[in-house]
């Protein structure tokens, strides 16, 4: 089994605003670290874009659903999708949001910890953004 | 916004065997303290009744699904006691089970706290299950 770390936070924005943005492919590029004028639409249905962890990747999302299930796989071209499990729950008149980060093959403890940094910094990123756009 | 706090627990079985068992009601009474579930069709198509520490729980499952979502609400007489999100989440050929509950209003910071110690030690009875 790999190692794993979840992430958990609050986000002050209602649950069903929440989930509509983040189940639009589109909107990914707005707090992921991903390269914005890079990351564009496949005909498969994924979407590709340059990453700052190193080079292009493509990306594929959880079908839309009832359950605020927000998976989605980064991967190499070509290689076996490695699922990062997401989720948004509500709470009260906000959103609950956990995530789960696997440490992958090749990865070391020292890049995995870094990995969970920048991922956090995203996710304040992506909270910031949606709490200031409800305003 | 009310407190929310996220479990873990890693547990050594695919994620289809973890689901399969939590899935089913009846099933609650092996590794929790509640004994004698029975499915109480008045009260939801998934709720069902046990016998608590201190009298009749209500349990209001979700509907079984293929995301592995087995989110939670327990009730006694007309009061919301616990509501958890629960997900089991694949881990290569293992599982890594999350529980997020959410502190309902009228239970305490004292008590919260508490609920979460007693959870995480039936998570890790439902580890240990598991794996046996």
């Amino acid at each position: 089994m790999r190692r794993s770390q979840t992430i958990s936070l609050f986000i002050d924005c209602p649950y069903a605003a929440t989930y509509r943005f983040l189940a639009d492919p589109r909107n990914y590029g707005e707090w992921a670290a991903v390269d914005k004028p890079t990351y564009r639409p496949l005909v498969n249905g994924d979407w590709e874009g340059m990453t700052n962890i190193g080079g292009m990747r493509h990306f594929r999302f959880s079908p839309v659903n009832d359950f605020g299930v927000l998976d989605h796989a980064v991967f190499v071209p070509g290689e076996e999708p490695l699922w990062t499990p997401m989720r948004v729950m509500p709470n009260e008149e906000g959103t609950e949001l956990a995530f789960t980060f696997y440490q992958r093959p090749g990865m070391s403890d020292e890049e995995f910890a870094s990995a969970i940094e920048w991922i956090t910094t995203d996710f304040l990123t992506l909270k910031a953004f949606l709490e200031a756009r409800r305003r | 916004m009310l407190k929310a706090r996220t479990l873990t627990v890693e547990i050594a079985r695919p994620p289809e065997d973890v689901y399969q068992f939590l899935v089913d009601p009846a099933n609650l009474a092996g590794w929790t303290m509640v004994q004698n579930g029975r499915p109480e069709p008045a009260a939801g198509p998934n709720s069902w009744a046990y016998d608590g520490p201190r009298g009749t729980v209500l349990v209001h499952f979700t509907a079984p699904n293929p995301f592995f979502v087995l989110d939670y609400r327990m009730q006694v007489g007309p009061q919301t006691i616990h509501v958890a999100h629960v997900r089991v989440l694949r881990n290569g050929a293992g599982t890594v089970l999350t529980h997020t509950s959410v502190q309902q209003p009228l239970v305490s910071d004292i008590m919260f706290a508490s609920e979460e110690e007693w959870m995480l030690s039936d998570l890790l009875v439902l580890k240990t299950l598991m794996e046996r």
